[in-house]
């Protein structure tokens, strides 16, 4: 592997909420290679989207980073002043956000909006900044993207504006972009397009792409490797043939076999995971998953376990992974 | 296995084998406004001539993307709209010509459990008053007993008698799914129409109310309408489905038919375009099998509604394709109960 671009090494970011302190991200770690796409998995409050709006710098009171490292091709964003991060933000790292509905000011043409981010990153004429517009939009397949320009919000659909979005984001040449559910509040056939369009984008202009999800569908079928994150911790890191192959984790396997697939029938039963999602004002000492594990015994309930290498690039967060090391190795050839 | 055998039972207690719902030919349409002040006014055919069969004890799914017509469908079943035409007879009578009192029965055995449970509680009513209203509406029982049966009926849906008391912020979202389940059931009725039940829901979560909706179908013989823009989760739980286009239903059938051969060009596409986690794709290999969007309902496509997107029709010559952008497709039986809405359908079956 090349050497990583992005390293997030021991990341913790709190909230202080009036119920008392929040560890909304503890302890996460991951690194990415260029022209790599790495999937976040988890469910609500698992911290998928506060590691994202971290490594944007995108944190607000009450909100704080408190802890770690985010090596962006060497250099420490989170020692960076305020000016030399706004040259990396939206620049070389840019982000593409949920809801397409909203990540548009509604009262900007698109034309507006997107020279502003051209002009400021790339210190250009407007008129060069609309010509990049337009190549940008042709880029993301819009069509009539002169006309496009003139437009509002509004006047596009929901796919539509997710496509501007991600023209927005590609238009400074970033290396990396981290799209957090970009697909979600979208309809299943134009979900299948924006993923095709940016597997494409991916592979003709290879920048590395950071993609967050609650579906292990589309993270099982886009991603080289994969996170699952619970309780804003890191459970499991490894590759996604291992992730879905051979998991290690307790929650990992639990999620495998709690979500439906395309192979789902009821003679073969979906096996929920029980219990509900941590409050995380009040977590235990110990492992997050502990309350709802299977597997959990007394040493669960009192210590984290570290994120451990259990097998090649394999990594869990578990005292008693579901497999042993050596039949993973073996299910991996 | 034992799941099945229950079925089987659980059908052969009802002896008519007429289903327990019909829809036929309902056409909803409404006006809507637009232009700058509203000024002008545009029909919206968001029911085109769609019939529907809820076969007892089982579970019918309806799947289609936004502006399908799927919750307006509901909305007619559960009486809350008026279709502008067509029927619905509930066992064997037409639910248009009932008197007072026959609607108000009707409304008992049909309910409705909506997507998101974090606006469809009142917030100020606590668990009880909740689920202790539709039978103070309908007049049932004494005000204890109600209460009693609203503790029994928690405790169903895997909750506990104290929840009574609480309110429902004091709930997670799943929590919050069963307390829906559970009002729909109180009034014991014989259809749950199930409006996107799990899409609100996290993962680990969403198993959990789908299996709790399986086994109270098995306890309590009901009949199911699940709605849901998720094909998975319509595979595992449907025995029948129906395929909803611009208002039209395009593709009806036994669901492991539709899912292993779909015979409408809409369904397979949108069948190839959800990503599975098991049976993973070949690396970089296309998610997208249909290209465009769906066209706003106020300007639908003249014939076939999806003759502009369909990838079949590029096949098609001159001629052949003209029919499409012509004349509107009926929904016909290609394989016993299998029926498609597409002139070429037979060309999907090769």
């Amino acid at each position: 592997m090349q050497p990583p671009i992005l390293e997030v090494k021991h990341l913790r970011t709190v909230f202080h909420t009036p119920r008392g302190m929040l560890r909304a991200v503890d302890d996460v770690s991951f690194s990415l290679g260029a022209g790599e796409c790495l999937g976040i998995i988890g469910e609500s409050g698992s911290g998928k989207t506060v590691t994202c709006l971290s490594i944007m710098g995108l944190i607000d009171p009450p909100g704080y980073v408190t802890g770690g490292e985010i090596l962006f091709h060497n250099r420490n964003l989170l020692e960076m002043s305020d000016g030399e991060l706004e040259a990396v933000r939206g620049r070389e790292i840019a982000m593409v956000f949920q809801d397409p509905q909203t990540s548009l000011n509604p009262v900007f043409t698109v034309e507006q909006q997107m020279t502003d981010v051209i002009r400021r990153h790339l210190g250009c004429s407007h008129r060069e900044a609309v010509s990049r517009a337009i190549e940008v939009l042709s880029q993301v397949g819009l069509p009539c993207p002169a006309d496009r320009l003139k437009q509002y919000p509004f006047q596009l659909s929901g796919g539509l504006r997710q496509r501007v979005l991600i023209a927005m984001a590609l238009s400074c040449r970033p290396s990396l972009i981290i799209a957090d559910e970009p697909t979600t509040a979208l309809d299943v056939s134009i979900q299948a397009q924006i993923l095709d369009l940016l597997q494409d984008l991916k592979s003709q202009l290879q920048f590395a792409l950071i993609f967050v999800s609650h579906d292990l569908g589309i993270i099982a079928n886009l991603s080289d490797r994969v996170i699952i994150m619970y309780a804003g911790r890191c459970m499991e890191v490894a590759s996604t043939e291992q992730i879905f192959s051979a998991p290690l984790h307790p929650y990992t396997e639990g999620l495998l076999s709690s979500a439906p697939s395309m192979s789902s029938t009821r003679q073969n039963p979906l096996r929920p995971i029980e219990g509900v999602l941590p409050d995380l004002t009040r977590l235990p000492p110990g492992c997050p998953f502990a309350p709802r594990c299977r597997y959990r015994t007394a040493v669960c309930e009192q210590v984290m376990p570290p994120l451990e290498m259990h097998a090649p690039d394999h990594l869990a967060a578990c005292h008693h992974p579901v497999r042993t090391p050596q039949l993973a190795e073996v299910m991996n050839g | 296995m034992a799941d099945l055998v229950q079925r089987e039972t659980v059908a052969a207690q009802d002896t008519s084998g007429v289903p327990l719902l019909v829809g036929e030919e309902i056409t909803k349409e409404y006006i809507v406004s637009s232009g700058m002040f509203g000024h002008r006014k545009q029909l919206l055919r968001a029911l085109d001539g769609v019939s529907v069969q809820l076969e007892r004890g089982r579970t019918t799914g309806v799947v289609g993307e936004s502006g399908c017509g799927k919750s307006t469908l509901a909305k007619i079943l559960v009486m809350l709209e008026t279709p502008d035409a067509g029927h619905i007879h509930f066992e064997g009578r037409d639910i248009f010509g009932l008197s007072g009192a026959e609607v108000r029965d009707y409304r008992r055995q049909v309910q409705l459990v909506f997507q998101d449970p974090y606006s469809s509680l009142p917030a100020r009513m606590s668990v009880g008053t909740i689920l202790v209203e539709p039978l103070a509406i309908h007049g049932i029982g004494k005000p204890a007993e109600r209460m009693e049966r609203a503790a029994d009926m928690l405790v169903r849906v895997g909750l506990s008698r104290d929840d009574l008391r609480r309110y429902p912020h004091q709930f997670s979202g799943g929590q919050r799914q069963r307390i829906c389940i559970a009002r729909a059931l109180m009034l014991e009725p014989r259809l749950l129409i199930l409006d996107e039940p799990v899409s609100a829901l996290d993962v680990s979560i969403q198993a959990q109310i789908l299996r709790l909706i399986t086994d109270l179908q098995q306890q309590l013989n009901l009949t199911y309408l699940l709605i849901s823009h998720d094909l998975r989760v319509i595979k595992y739980m449907c025995d029948n489905l129906a395929v909803m286009y611009l208002g039209r239903v395009v593709e009806v059938g036994p669901a492991e038919a539709v899912y292993a051969q779909p015979l409408h060009p809409y369904a397979s596409a949108l069948i190839r375009s959800i990503p599975s986690h098991v049976g993973r794709r070949q690396r970089g290999s296309r998610f997208s099998f249909l290209e465009g969007e769906v066209p706003s309902p106020l300007m639908a496509p003249t014939g076939c509604h999806f003759h502009p997107r369909c990838p079949l029709r590029t096949r098609l010559s001159g001629a052949e394709a003209a029919r499409c952008s012509e004349e509107v497709p009926l929904l016909r039986a290609i394989e016993a109960d299998h029926m498609s809405a597409c002139h070429y359908a037979e060309m999907m079956a090769s």
